[in-house]
This record gives structure tokens, sequence and C-alpha cells, in this order.
């Protein structure tokens, strides 16, 4: 490739993921030529060849995290997402909240690149905006040198040979362009399990019946239906009468209708506005979507002009979701089928990569069909449970991966991992193994069939701090493991050595796994790690408190909001000195400021020390200095 | 006299009425047989099902089996239970019931809904865990709030057993033997109840071409506290023209009824025959119609017109005059379509 041509991409931004063959191979159309005869029908549109390590389809949470685990692990990423920006059912286009194991109201939310998300939009979208959490998103994805990202660019054929996914084809209409793209691994990320489908894995749809794997929240007889979708809305209240006017496709619906549909807040909502069970809810997409529109206008007409909610008369909807949020399509079979009891009661996998902790929530399919009905039963969880990674690729392919709600799991389970924030640690999984087989030239089963191979996946996701469970560090790299931990002072129950013993986070075990020590008030208390002997150390890494026991994701929902922090976390080291000693003399020093990440990576120019002296000088406001891990490594990674 | 007589007779017939009907029995999968009384009341009709249990409550015989009266209602819903003298519930320490432990056991079983039917119960205690906490037999302390809310604490057993007890095949089986026995007498009994279950069950069962037999019955459930009972009671009057003078009377009692019912009842005359006398009530009533209601009844005017006497007209374009500078566009529309008549 010459200067120019490498300088022409680079200005379309397509430059520093991919490896192009040649882009203008299809399209070097002479002048002369075009004016004589001008190209048309397919022709107009310029095909582009890509060949990366890893092509991720789909920009939802799991494709998002899924592209960028694997940028950060090294391989070459191409992103493809259909819609104009990313996020998926999270984004402004749907505004479905993340939802995931904070449900279980304990200590369960979902860490790795997820949390780093959240957080960022935490500090950096106080105003709470949608449009500004795809930005958020978007920044993620765009400051990953690895990742080439393509909006707008839909899917439509793929080719595979024998058990190998070849290439897919996908097309933007914004730019008239085709892309081939070639990859050694492929992550089908896109919900609906259409690359799957396109080369021919088996997949499941509808709802598998009872007795086929004794779930007891199945039905007798195996059916074609399942969850809806659904539209959501916002509004606002302007302090003035604001009338409405249904347009006259709108449902007309009763009092009746909403005895188990509560409409207690009309800011945003309802989940229940959904629609589709009993539709095939990809072929039927058009007719479903109009049919949701003529269901969300006619119950904003209801609680405006029924007379039943006179306190709406000065609200007035802002926003109307015209893309549907979609909870069930194809189910890929993998190596392992997730069923009820792998959610129920926690399994020890020792292939978890991922973990789970929504309720089992099954809605029935008629949706506002039937409004006799709830809208959902919830099966509540007695903890988080293990994802394996058999459950994330095709039983068919050796590089086809799955995350989101098309992995391969029975009707009952998905209504429990179908939930944003476990398809987010599912894509973070599905990217960390897809860069560990690139690097490793292995197939998704022989990850799962080498045990050290699995287990050095699981090393490398805990690290990554990964929502995984059962797992401790045990990174033979990791040099603070040789070290012993002193601190000026520590809470009772919080001892310095919690640092060290390889549990990032609280898990429910009764005990701390951080070190705590009042800080404040003057008081900037230090933790110290020894060596016997010198080591030489490059790359520092601290898992701080980010309150994993709240919620923290943007909702249009009041309720959902309000017991959040915007904003930093309190619990979270902001400023602190880290000071490399060797015989009592310090030899490296910085400070660190600003700090509201759970997950921060310290690198500097390896130096030879004897001690490590973090000392923390600020926490956003929480009296206690908090660390739950600090790991130290003589190379950056 | 002659009262004193037929009480005496009645009552020698309500002794043996009274005597209560075994309707069945359940073998549990304990290997105990549960026989399944039907209460009947004062009436002769069916008034709730029993069954006197003593059976074994956990897996290993570790705590002592539970001696306990269980009832449903009519329709196999979870109505109560009763403990035996001396042989009351406890935990695994052997600890009695507190009251609030009661409530929450009652809670439980009265929940058809309950995660207790999809969990097995060496699912939901801790088998690993020999010795039984008496904080909360067997859970671990890790167990989310959300999931333990839905237990007595230091019974799981006893939950877990019970729920499937009472709402297992048991319930199926009351819930079809009283179908079985519906007659009229019964459904009325039912609808006239106050239990909102009831109503409901019998209500749905209501088919157009009964809704002349029941009208007294659904009439006087429109006046129902519980408003999606008067609704739904509303949506199964039969024709307005063969209850007319309780139609009247509804549409007298207007300002009575709960706003979502009164827009309820709105619709039911909307689709009624027109009828001199009813739209006359209705034109007495335009002043205690609610602004969101007025399409409504405006609807209702315009489709009485037809038959609606001059006099009635004159008032209501009289009301409609009278709004002077309120009246909007609406008003005037009704004002001439009852000039036009």
């Amino acid at each position: 490739m010459n200067k120019n041509r490498r300088d022409f991409l680079k200005a379309m931004g397509l430059s520093s993921g991919a490896f192009f063959i040649d882009p203008f191979e299809a399209t070097a159309i002479p002048a002369e030529k075009m004016i004589n005869r001008p190209p048309k029908g397919l022709d107009i549109y310029k095909k582009r060849r890509l060949e990366t390590d890893v092509a991720v389809i789909g920009g939802g949470m799991s494709g998002i995290c899924a592209a960028i685990a694997a940028a950060r692990n090294g391989a070459k990423v191409v992103l493809i997402q259909n819609r104009s920006r990313l996020g998926g059912n999270a984004s402004s286009e749907i505004r479905m909240h993340i939802s995931g194991s904070s449900a279980l109201r304990q200590v369960w939310r979902e860490t790795g690149i997820l949390e780093e998300i959240m957080l960022d939009d935490a500090v950096l979208n106080q105003q709470n905006a949608y449009p500004m959490f795809d930005f958020v998103m978007y920044d993620k994805v765009t400051a990953e040198q690895n990742i080439t990202l393509l909006l707008d660019t839909a899917l439509f054929d793929a080719k595979a040979t024998g058990r190998k996914v070849e290439s897919i084809t996908a097309f933007c209409s914004q730019t008239e362009e085709i892309y081939e793209i070639t990859a050694k691994h492929f992550a089908d990320c896109t919900g609906d399990g259409t690359l799957a489908a396109l080369v021919g894995a088996e997949y499941m749809r509808g709802r598998e019946a009872e007795s086929k794997w004794n779930e007891s929240l199945a039905f007798p007889a195996a059916d074609e239906k399942g969850m809806g979708n659904s539209l959501l809305f916002m509004a606002d209240n302007f302090g003035k009468p604001m009338p409405f006017v249904a347009p006259k496709w709108a449902r007309k619906f009763e009092y009746e209708d909403f005895r188990h549909r509560g409409v207690s807040s009309f800011e945003y909502g309802y989940w229940w506005i959904e629609l589709g069970g009993e539709y095939d809810i990809v072929g039927d997409g058009q007719k479903l979507h109009r049919e949701l529109l003529a269901i969300l206008f006619g119950v904003w007409d209801y609680i405006k002009n029924s007379g039943n909610h006179p306190e709406s008369e000065t609200w007035a909807l802002t926003w109307v979701g015209m893309v549907q949020g979609k909870r069930e399509s194809r189910r890929v079979v993998g190596d392992l089928i997730m069923t009820q009891r792998d959610v129920q009661i926690p399994q020890e996998y020792a292939d978890g990569v991922a973990y789970g902790g929504w309720s089992l929530d099954d809605h029935p399919p008629a949706g506002m069909d039937d409004t006799s009905l709830k809208p959902a039963r919830q099966v509540p969880l007695k903890g988080p449970y293990p994802i394996p990674l058999r459950s994330l690729y095709s039983k068919d392919f050796d590089n086809l991966w799955l995350a989101g709600r098309n992995i391969s799991v029975s009707h009952v389970a998905l209504s429990s991992t179908r939930v944003m924030a476990t398809c987010a640690a599912l894509g973070q999984a599905v990217g960390t193994a897809m860069q560990h087989a690139v690097s490793k030239k292995m197939t998704a089963r022989e990850i799962v069939g080498s045990g050290p191979d699995i287990e050095a996946l699981r090393q490398t996701l805990l690290r990554q701090d990964q929502s995984i469970l059962n797992v401790t560090n045990q990174d033979k790299k990791d040099l603070a493991r040789n070290a012993t931990a002193t601190a000026s002072e520590e809470e009772a129950g919080h001892k310095a050595e919690s640092v060290l013993d390889g549990i990032n986070r609280d898990i429910k075990d009764g005990k701390s796994h951080q070190w705590r020590a009042r800080a404040g008030s003057g008081k900037e208390p230090w933790i110290a790690l020894k060596w016997k002997s010198p080591v030489k150390v490059s790359q520092v890494e601290f898992t701080f408190d980010t309150g994993l026991h709240r919620f923290l994701r943007i909702s249009g929902q009041k309720v959902v909001m309000d017991n959040q922090v915007r904003g930093v976390q309190p619990e979270t080291v902001a400023d602190f000195k880290i000071e490399g000693l060797l015989n009592g003399k310090v030899v490296y020093g910085d400070f660190v400021t600003g700090n509201y990440y759970r997950k921060y990576v310290h690198r500097f120019d390896a130096v030879t020390l004897d001690s490590l002296r973090v000392t923390v000088a600020r926490t956003h406001g929480d009296e206690f200095a908090r660390i739950f891990e600090i790991r130290c490594y003589e190379n950056h990674v | 006299m002659l009262t004193v007589i037929v009480y005496q007779v009645l009552s020698f017939v309500f002794s043996l009425a009274q005597e209560d009907r075994h309707v069945f029995t359940y073998q549990t999968d304990r290997g105990v047989d549960a026989r399944i009384y039907m209460a009947q009341a004062g009436d002769s009709l069916p008034d709730y099902y029993y069954c006197d249990l003593k059976t074994p409550i956990c897996l290993e015989n570790l705590c002592n089996p539970i001696e306990i009266r269980l009832e449903w209602d009519l329709i196999g819903n979870f109505r109560n239970y009763r403990e035996v003298a001396g042989k009351e519930i406890t935990k695994f320490d052997h600890e009695p019931f507190e009251e609030k432990d009661h409530e929450q056991l009652k809670k439980i079983l009265s929940d058809r809904e309950s995660m207790l039917q999809d969990y097995l119960i060496e699912d939901l205690v801790d088998t690993t865990v020999k010795v039984y906490s008496a904080e909360i037999d067997g859970l671990t302390a890790a167990t989310s709030s959300t999931f333990s809310d839905k237990l007595v604490p230091g019974a799981i057993y006893t939950c877990y057993t019970l729920w499937h007890l009472v709402n297992g095949e048991i319930a199926d089986r009351i819930h079809s033997n009283t179908e079985a026995l519906l007659d009229t007498r019964l459904k009325r009994k039912m609808l006239m109840s106050g239990v909102t279950n009831y109503q409901d069950y019998i209500l749905d069962g209501i088919r157009p071409a009964e809704s002349g037999l029941f009208a007294p019955d659904l009439i006087a459930l429109t006046g129902s506290k519980n408003r999606f009972i008067a609704i739904k009671a509303i949506r199964k009057l039969p024709a307005g023209r063969t209850i007319k003078p309780d139609a009247i009377e509804m549409i007298k009692r207007f300002e009575d009824y709960d706003f979502p019912v009164q827009s309820a009842l709105i619709q039911y005359f909307i689709r009624q025959e027109c009828d001199a006398d009813m739209a006359d009530e209705w034109v007495k009533k335009v002043g205690s119609v609610k602004e969101a209601q007025k399409v409504d009844i405006y609807k209702l005017f315009e489709l009485s017109s037809g038959c609606m006497r001059n006099e009635t007209a004159g008032k209501l374009i009289r009301f409609l005059e009278n709004k002077k500078e309120k009246m909007d566009g609406s008003d005037r529309r009704l004002m001439v379509l009852m000039n036009r008549n």
C-alpha cells in the first residue's frame, strides 16, 4: 500500500484496525467509461474488502464489549453496526435501561468494560441525556486503535466452508459501499443470530416443552411463541395544560386494561408496552412496529384523555421510540444449552466466563393483546450464576462466537440471561476468548477442551475486571503475589493483605477483600507492598471500590435514577501517590489525580524496586480509603 | 307461630345439610392420605373446603411432623390454616411461630405464583450445611434478600411442603369439584360474596345469553367498591330496555360511582337503543359529567337525539346556552344537532 492510499484510508476512518487487500478493486472505473456507460444496479455500490482478526457483528452492549475486549488484548477488530449509533437496546434509539445482577440487591453490579462505560456515563453525562450516552459508548469504541467501526452497516450475506465462517458481506446505504469482511473469528452479536442463521448454524426458536429439559417454567407443549418487543417513550411535565390528540390508528384502552399494568409515573415507560410474542419477531417486524406504535399512542391517549389520570394534564411526550426493543429471537445452539437449573442453581463450570443475576423473568407472548394476564412473572434467584463458554459459540463452527440474547440457552434460561448487563459481560468474555483463539490459533471448542487455556482465559478475564465467579488471581506474572502488604493503618476486618488475597470485590462470603483505612481530614493513609528481593515493575494495577451494591445505569425512569450516584462514586480513591522504593530510597514517584474508575492501570518505564507504596490523598467523599486489589507486572500489557 | 314451625323445619334441614361432605382423597408424595371435605353454609350451598393433615415436613425427618387443618376457598385458593392445640407449628429449633411468621406463611400459601413451585427443596436449603442454622434453616448468609423475603426464616421445609400441598393437585381438584356444582344459586352467592376472586371467576363465565338471568346481581355489582368488578359487571349487563327501571336508577345514581365506573356506564348506554326516558335522565346529569367524559356523553346525546322528547332536548339546549362565553365547539355542535330534531 503506498502512502497516499494509506492517508486516504485514514481520512475515511478505516485505516487502523483492518488490513485492506485492495479496497478499490471493484471500483476503479475510468472516468471516460463512466461518461459512456454509467454503472447501474448494484454496480453503483463500491466494493471494499477488509481482512481482520475478529469481526464483531452488531454494536449493542454485547458487540461493544466484545470488540473492546478483543482489541485491548491485541486483536484487529472490525465492528459493524446496522444503526448510526452504538448501544442497541440501551442506545438513545430504544432507551431500555441496562439491567443485570444489581437486581439481586446485593453487591453484584457487573464490572469490567460495562462498569467502565457506566462510570464514564455517570461522570460525563450527569444531565442524563440519552444522546450523550450514545457518545460515551462511541468514544469508548473509537478510542481503541485496533477497532475499525463501521456504522450504518448491515450484514446481509455470509460465506462458510465446512466448520469455518470465511467472510461476511455487509452494506452501508449512506456511503453506497459493500464490505466483504474476512476474519479469523466472528462474533454474532446481532441479537437475532442473523450471522449464525446465514451460515446455517443450528438455532432454536419458540418455547421448548417442559419435558425437554425438565424445566418447571416451561410449558407442557413446545410452541413457536416467545417474549415480545417493546417501544418506549419519554415525557415531561410542562407545568401548563398540554393537550394530546392521538393518531386515528392508535388503539383504545380502558381502565381494566391497566389492572396489572401500573401507570404510576409518566416520565418514561413502559416495558409492558409489549407485543409480538405470537408474531414472527423478525419476519413480521414491520407489522409489529406499526402495532406497537398504535399501542404506545393508545396508552398515552388513555393516560391523557380517559380522565383516569387527571394529574397527567400538564405532561407531554418528548420522545417516542421508533426502534423496537427485542427480548427474544433466535438462540444459537452451542456445545452446552443452559436451562432453568443453570440459572437457579449456580453450577461450578470450569469454563464459567461471565455471570448473570437477573430473575427468571418470562413474559406472556400476547403482551398488550391480552391485558387480563400479568405482563411478567419473575422467579427470584438466590444469587448470581456462572455462564459457561460452551454456551457462547456455535457447535457447528470453529470460529463463530455468540454474545447477547442469541446465545445457547433455553427459552426459560433466556428469560434471565437476556438483560443487557449480562449481555455486556458475555461480550467481554467472547471478545477476550476470540483474541485468545487468534493468538493461539485455536478453535472455540479447543479452548474449552484445554484446561490450561480455559484457565488462562479466566485469569485474563479476572485481571481485566470481568464479571466472573469462582476464580481467584493465580496470575504467575503478577509480582504482587510474592509481596507482603502492610499499611499505615487498617480498619478492623479490612487488612492490608486483602489487596493480595486474589479476590477483587465483595463476594458475600462474609469477608472484606479490601484494605480500608480512615482518610480525609488531613489523614493520608498508605499501603505498601514489600518484596524480599528487588523486582522490576513497569505496570501497577488497582481495583478500587465504586459501590457495586448500588444501581448505576442511565434510565428515563425517575425511580431507577433515584438511588444512584450520578457523577463520581464516593467510595472511589480519587488522588493517590505511587512510590517505588529500593533499599528505602524512592526510585519512582507519580501522583494520580481525579481517578473515578474501578480498575485503574498505571504504566511507567520499568523500575527495579523492593517496595511499592501507595498513599491515598483523597477519596470522592468516603471517609475511608478503599482498595480491593493491587497487581504489579514487569511488562506493559 | 307459623314462622317458628318453618324455622324449625328449616333448621332441621340445615343440620343435615351442614354435615360436611367428603369430596375426595388425595395421596401426598409422603404417602399420607389427605381427605378433603367440603363445608356447607347455612343455605346448604358449598362454603369452603378443608383437610386435617398430619404429615412429615423435612426430608430426613429432622423436624417434627406437622398437624394442621388446611382450608381452601371454593375455587381452590388458600383460605386459612388452623393449628391443632398442642401441635403448633415450630421452626427448626422448635421455637414457636410468632404472629409475623404466621402472617408471612399465610401470605406465601396465598401466592399461587410463589417461586416455591419452581425450586426443588434441596435447592432451597443448602444441604452442604449439615447443621441447620436457627437463623434461616440452611440458607446461606449470601442468599439475596429478594429471595429470602419470599420464605419464613427457619421454616423453609414447612413453607415448601405446605405450599405444594395447598397449591398442587388438591387445588385443581377443588376447583373442578366446585365447577361441577355451579348452578345459578351458587353463582349468585359467589357473585354477591364480596370475594374478588369469586366475582372475577363467575363474571368471566357469564355468557351473553345468561346476562338477563344474572341482571339483578350484575346491577348490584355495578356498585362494587372494587372498580374492576364494577366495570366487569357493567360490561356484562343485558340490553338496557330489559332492565329499564334499574338502568334509569343507575343513571340517577351517576354521581355515586367512581370516575372510571362512570365512564364505563356512559359507554354502556352509548351501545343501547335510543330511549326517551333514559335520555331524559342523562340530560339531568349533564352538569355532573366531567370534562374528560364530555366526548362520550355528547356522543350519547347525539345517538339519543332521534328518540329524545322535545322538552328533554330543550333542557339540554338551555344547559348549553347557559354556558355562554364558556361554550366551545363541541357545545355548539351539540346545540345544532339538538335543534335539528
